[in-house]
C-alpha cells in the first residue's frame, strides 16, 4: 500500500498538484483503508465495529433470538385466566413493534407537514470566546476509483 | 430557630447569590460543588423527619421547612442534579449561570420541602426568576428572547398559581400543601397553573423554546427541574384526580409529533422531558401509594438520566458551538466516552431493563394496569415506549453514531467527563440496585416486585421495537434528520397570529384615520358654510332681519340648554 498515513495527518489544506495525477491514475489500493483509520482505544474500536455492518448483523440477530425466546416462554407460561389485556401473551412485543412503527410514520409525515428552516439557526449563537477548539472534520473514504475531495474545516459546523 | 428549621433550599439560594456576586472564577466552582454538598447534608442531617420551620406571616401559619418520605425522593433527585451540574461546569462558569443554577436547584428543593402553598409558590418562583436568567445567560439576543417568552409564559402560569394559592388561603390560615378540591375556584387555577408548568400540551413551548438557547452548562441546570416540581405539586394536591390521566396521557403523546423530526438534540431531550412529564402526570391521576410511589422513581430516575442526556448533547454543544443532528458526521470516533455516555442516558431515558428510568416505568406501569381501563394502559405503555425509543435511542444513535461525514469535535473535557460518569453510574445504580430507590419512599410502598417481574416483559418492548427500527433502517424507510425546526404551536402566536395582529392594527389605523379625514373635511365645509351664512347678506342675517325668523333659533337654542342641564 503506497498510502499509509491516517486521514487525520494529512493537512487539511492539502492538494493535488494539477497535472500530476488524474483519477486513471489511481486504483482503490492506493486509497487507505478505512480500517487503518480506526482509532486505537479499545473502547472506540467496539463502539466502532458495534456501528459497522458486522456489528449491527451481530445485534440485530441476537436481538431477534432473545425476543423470540422471550415471546415463547411468556407463551408457555401464560396465565389460567387473563384479567388484563397486560397478561395477553406478547402484547409487550406488539406495542414495542406498534412504537417504532409509530416513530418511523411520524417522522415521515412530521417532516413533510411541520418542517421548516430555522430563521435563527443555533451555531451563531455561542460567541467564538466561549466555543472550545474544533477538531477538523475526518473525510469519509471515497468510493474505490475516485478521487477523494479535500475539504477544507469550516467554522462552527465542520465540512459535510 | 434549630438548623433544623432552615429549609435546604435556601442554603442553596444563599450560596447561588455568593457566587452570582463573586468574580473569581474558582470560588464559584467550589461554590457549585460544595453547596449541593451541604445541602445533601442537611437534608439527611441531624433534622430528620418531620415539621419544622413553623412561621406566623400575615396573619397565616406557614411550614417553611416538611421533609416527608413524599419529598425525600424528589429532594434527593434534585439536589443530586445540581451537584452533578455543578461538577459539569467546574471548568467553564459564569458569575450569572453559577449564581442562577444554585438558586434554580434552591427554589425547587426549597418548594418540594415546603409544608404550605404559600412557601411552595415563593420558592417555585424564586426558581423560575433563576431559569429566565439561565436562558437570558445563554448570550444573544435570541436568548434574550427566548427568556422574555419564558418569563410571560411563567408569569401566567404564576398568577394563576397565586390567584389559586389566595382563594384557598382565604378559606384557611393554614394553607397546607395537600389535597385540593379541584373543583373548587382555587383548586381549578392550581391545576391549571401547575399543568402550564409540567408541560401541558397548548402552552408547554417553553420548554423546547428555553432549553435550545441556553448555554451548555445553563441546558443542564434547567435540565428536568422545572417540569418535576410542577408534578410534584401536582401529586400533592391532585393524586386520583381522574382529568390527570387524560392530560397527562395527552401530554406524553403530544412531543411523539415533533421529536422525531427535531434536529437539535437538546431540543430532542427536552420533549423527551415533556413526554416524561406526561407520563409521571397520567400515573399521579391514578391514585394511591403504588402511584405515588411511581411517580417518585420515575421523578428520581429522569432527573438523572435527562441530567446526563442534556450533558452529552451539552459537550458537543461546548466543543461545536451547535449540536444538530444533521451537521454531526461520526462522533463516537473522537468522543467515544461521551458517546458511550451517551448511550447510557438513552437507555435510562427508554427505561430499559437495569437502567433508572426502568424501574419507574416498571411500578408504573403496574399502576396503570390497575386501573381496569385497558385502552389507558395500552396508551400509556405505547407512549412510553415511542417516546423512549424516539429520544433515548433513535436520536443519540443519529447524533453519535451517524454514518455520514460531518463535524468530529473533540472529546470533552475532563470535568464533563467525570460529572457525566458519576451520572452514568446513578443511571446504572437505580436500575440495578433499586433497593436505595425503595429505601427513600414512603413506607408500605414495595416496587421490588414489579422491578423484578416486568422484566421480560419491558425487554420485549425494547427488543421488538429496536427490530422493528433496525429493520426499517435497513431497508431506508426511517428517514434522515433533516436540517430545519418543527413548527409547533407557537407558530400559531408567533407567525399567522402576530400578522393578524399586525393587519387588524393597521385596518384599524387606516379606518380611524379616514374618519379623521372625513371629520376634518365635514369640520372645514361647516365652518365655511358659517362663515358665508354669517357675511352681510347672508343666510343668517337675512333670517334674523327678517320680522319673527328669529324665534326657531331661540327654541333651538333653549333645547340644547335644557339638554345640557339635564344630562
Amino acid at each position: 500500500m503506497q498510502n499509509e498515513r491516517p486521514l487525520d495527518e494529512i493537512p487539511a489544506d492539502f492538494r493535488l498538484p494539477a497535472g500530476i495525477f488524474t483519477t486513471a491514475d489511481l486504483t482503490p489500493e492506493d486509497l487507505p483503508d478505512p480500517a487503518d483509520v480506526q482509532p486505537d482505544h479499545p473502547g472506540a474500536r467496539l463502539l466502532g465495529w458495534a456501528a459497522g455492518r458486522g456489528g449491527r448483523i451481530a445485534v440485530f440477530g441476537l436481538l431477534l433470538l432473545v425476543g423470540s425466546g422471550l415471546v415463547l416462554l411468556e407463551v408457555m407460561f401464560r396465565p389460567a385466566a387473563i384479567t388484563h389485556v397486560s397478561e395477553i401473551p406478547g402484547i409487550h412485543a406488539a406495542i414495542g413493534m406498534t412504537a417504532a412503527l409509530a416513530v418511523v410514520l411520524l417522522a415521515r409525515v412530521g417532516q413533510w407537514l411541520l418542517l421548516r428552516r430555522d430563521a435563527n439557526p443555533m451555531p451563531p449563537r455561542t460567541a467564538p470566546s466561549r466555543a472550545l477548539p474544533v477538531r477538523p472534520a475526518t473525510p469519509a473514504p471515497a468510493a474505490p476509483g475516485t478521487l477523494r475531495p479535500t475539504i477544507a474545516p469550516t467554522a462552527g459546523g465542520g465540512a459535510r | 430557630m434549630t438548623p433544623a428549621d432552615i429549609n435546604p433550599g435556601l442554603w442553596l439560594i444563599a450560596a447561588g447569590l455568593l457566587a452570582a456576586a463573586t468574580p473569581w472564577h474558582p470560588v464559584r466552582a467550589i461554590l457549585g460543588v460544595a453547596a449541593p454538598l451541604g445541602a445533601l447534608a442537611l437534608l439527611f442531617g441531624p433534622g430528620g423527619m418531620g415539621a419544622h420551620g413553623a412561621i406566623e406571616f400575615l396573619g397565616y401559619q406557614l411550614l417553611t421547612h416538611r421533609f416527608d418520605a413524599t419529598a425525600l425522593p424528589f429532594a434527593t433527585a434534585l439536589v443530586l442534579g445540581s451537584l452533578l451540574a455543578g461538577l459539569y461546569a467546574v471548568g467553564r462558569t459564569t458569575r450569572i449561570e453559577s449564581g442562577a443554577g444554585l438558586v434554580l436547584a434552591g427554589g425547587a428543593v426549597g418548594a418540594v420541602l415546603s409544608g404550605d402553598i404559600v412557601s411552595f409558590l415563593l420558592f417555585f418562583e424564586i426558581a423560575i426568576l433563576a431559569g429566565a436568567a439561565l436562558v437570558w445567560a445563554g448570550g444573544g439576543r435570541l436568548s434574550a428572547h427566548a427568556a422574555i417568552r419564558f418569563l410571560a409564559i411563567h408569569i401566567l402560569a404564576g398568577s394563576l398559581l397565586v390567584a389559586g394559592a389566595a382563594a384557598i388561603a382565604a378559606a384557611d390560615p393554614f394553607p397546607v400543601l395537600g389535597p385540593v378540591d379541584p373543583a373548587s375556584a382555587g383548586g381549578t387555577l392550581l391545576l391549571v397553573g401547575l399543568a402550564i408548568r409540567a408541560g401541558a400540551p397548548g402552552l408547554h413551548v417553553w420548554l423546547r423554546d428555553s432549553q435550545a438557547r441556553t448555554s451548555p452548562e445553563g441546558g443542564v441546570h434547567l435540565g428536568a427541574v422545572i417540569t418535576t416540581v410542577a408534578i410534584y405539586g401536582l401529586l400533592r394536591g391532585f393524586a386520583g384526580e381522574p382529568m390527570l390521566i387524560a392530560i397527562g396521557l395527552l401530554t406524553a403523546l403530544w412531543p411523539l409529533l415533533f421529536v422525531a423530526i427535531e434536529d437539535d438534540l437538546r431540543r430532542v431531550g427536552c420533549w423527551g422531558v415533556l413526554a416524561h412529564a406526561g407520563l409521571m402526570m397520567a400515573v399521579a391521576g391514578v391514585g394511591g401509594p403504588l402511584a405515588a410511589g411511581a411517580v417518585m422513581s420515575m421523578a428520581f430516575g429522569g432527573i438523572i438520566a435527562f441530567s446526563l442526556f442534556f450533558m452529552a448533547a451539552g459537550a458537543v454543544q461546548a466543543r461545536l458551538g451547535h449540536c444538530r443532528i444533521s451537521l454531526l458526521g461520526r462522533v463516537w470516533r473522537t468522543m467515544p466516552v461521551s458517546a458511550a455516555l451517551m448511550l447510557v442516558a438513552g437507555l435510562g431515558i427508554g427505561a430499559v431493563p437495569l437502567t433508572a428510568g426502568y424501574t419507574g416505568l416498571a411500578v408504573a406501569s403496574g399502576t396503570m394496569a390497575q386501573t381496569q381501563a385497558p385502552v389507558v394502559w395500552v396508551i400509556f405503555v405505547l407512549a412510553a415506549a415511542a417516546a423512549g425509543l424516539a429520544v433515548g435511542v433513535r436520536a443519540p444513535l443519529r447524533a453519535f453514531f451517524a454514518t455520514r461525514v460531518g463535524a468530529e469535535p473533540e472529546e470533552a473535557p475532563f470535568p464533563m467527563i467525570l460529572a457525566m460518569t458519576l451520572a452514568g453510574f446513578f443511571v446504572m445504580a437505580a436500575g440495578l440496585a433499586p433497593g436505595f430507590l425503595e429505601a427513600m419512599l414512603p413506607e408500605g410502598i414495595r416496587i421490588s416486585a414489579f422491578v423484578d417481574d416486568s422484566r421480560g416483559e419491558i425487554a420485549q418492548i425494547w427488543i421488538f421495537a429496536a427490530l422493528v427500527l433496525a429493520a426499517f433502517g435497513m431497508v431506508r424507510l426511517d428517514p434522515r434528520v433533516r436540517p430545519g425546526v418543527a413548527r409547533d404551536l407557537d407558530d400559531l402566536y408567533r407567525g399567522p397570529a402576530r400578522a393578524a395582529l399586525r393587519w387588524s392594527t393597521g385596518t384599524v389605523q387606516r379606518i380611524v384615520g379616514r374618519m379623521l379625514e372625513v371629520g376634518r373635511a365635514w369640520s372645514a365645509e361647516l365652518a365655511a358654510s358659517l362663515a358665508q351664512a354669517v357675511r352681510p347678506g347672508g343666510l343668517l342675517v337675512r333670517w334674523f332681519e327678517a320680522p319673527g325668523a328669529a324665534w326657531p333659533l331661540l327654541v333651538v337654542a333653549a333645547l340644547v340648554v335644557t339638554l345640557i342641564v339635564l344630562s
